[in-house]
């Protein structure tokens, strides 16, 4: 197999998990919202955000899923490009991740959540 | 006015995040692009593999489907193609 380096296998292992905690907490917060004041002009507004942010956690996930599916599979060894490639775009969902993670704590701080 | 219940967050607030989260999901969605690229070229690269490409044969010959011929291979077995 195309052994990816152990410390990008786990980083995206660790992506992974923090992807399924955002869809848990934006679907969450999206429920109490919902629940406990209804829909209005500002509800609609940040549950649709919600929603966005919940959408790209599950589709990251289900990328990432795939991705390492497809590296274990190469064949002698996948190019230094392809790696790059990987590595920038793993930087870079970090990066997101990080930004999502902390929309959806913002959005559950200003509605007492 | 209401003292039981706390504040909702006033709509330009609102309004303001919502164009910061449309941002950070735009560059999502480039990035999963990039992803999406990355994949398929995986894909093409684990599809030209010798090995896929006999499994690939193997399976076509067992359930008589029409077989391409590759190029410096030569057909051991009576094609399945019909003469038309």
């Amino acid at each position: 197999m195309a052994e990816l380096p152990e410390e990008t296998t786990n980083t995206v292992f660790n992506l992974q998990g923090r992807l399924l905690k955002i869809i848990h907490q934006a679907k969450a917060t999206e429920f109490a919202i919902a629940q406990q004041y209804g829909e209005t002009e500002a509800t609609s507004i940040d549950l649709e955000q919600l929603q966005n942010i919940r959408e790209r956690a599950d589709t990251y996930y289900s990328r990432f899923y795939r991705l390492l599916g497809q590296i274990a599979e190469i064949q002698p060894t996948a190019t230094p490009a392809m790696l790059d490639l990987l590595d920038r775009s793993i930087a870079e969902a970090q990066a997101t991740l990080d930004a999502l993670t902390a929309s959806t704590q913002e959005i559950k701080r200003d509605w007492n959540i | 006015m209401m003292t039981d219940k706390p504040q909702p967050p006033s709509i330009e607030k609102v309004k303001e995040r919502s164009a910061r989260v449309q941002e950070i999901c735009k560059r999502a969605d480039a990035n999963i692009l990039i992803l999406d690229e990355i994949i398929a070229q995986l894909e093409e690269e684990n599809r030209r593999s010798p090995l896929y490409q006999s499994r690939l044969r193997r399976a076509k010959r067992l359930l008589n489907f029409p077989e391409e011929k590759p190029e410096n291979v030569e057909s051991d077995r009576d094609s399945a193609t019909t003469t038309s």
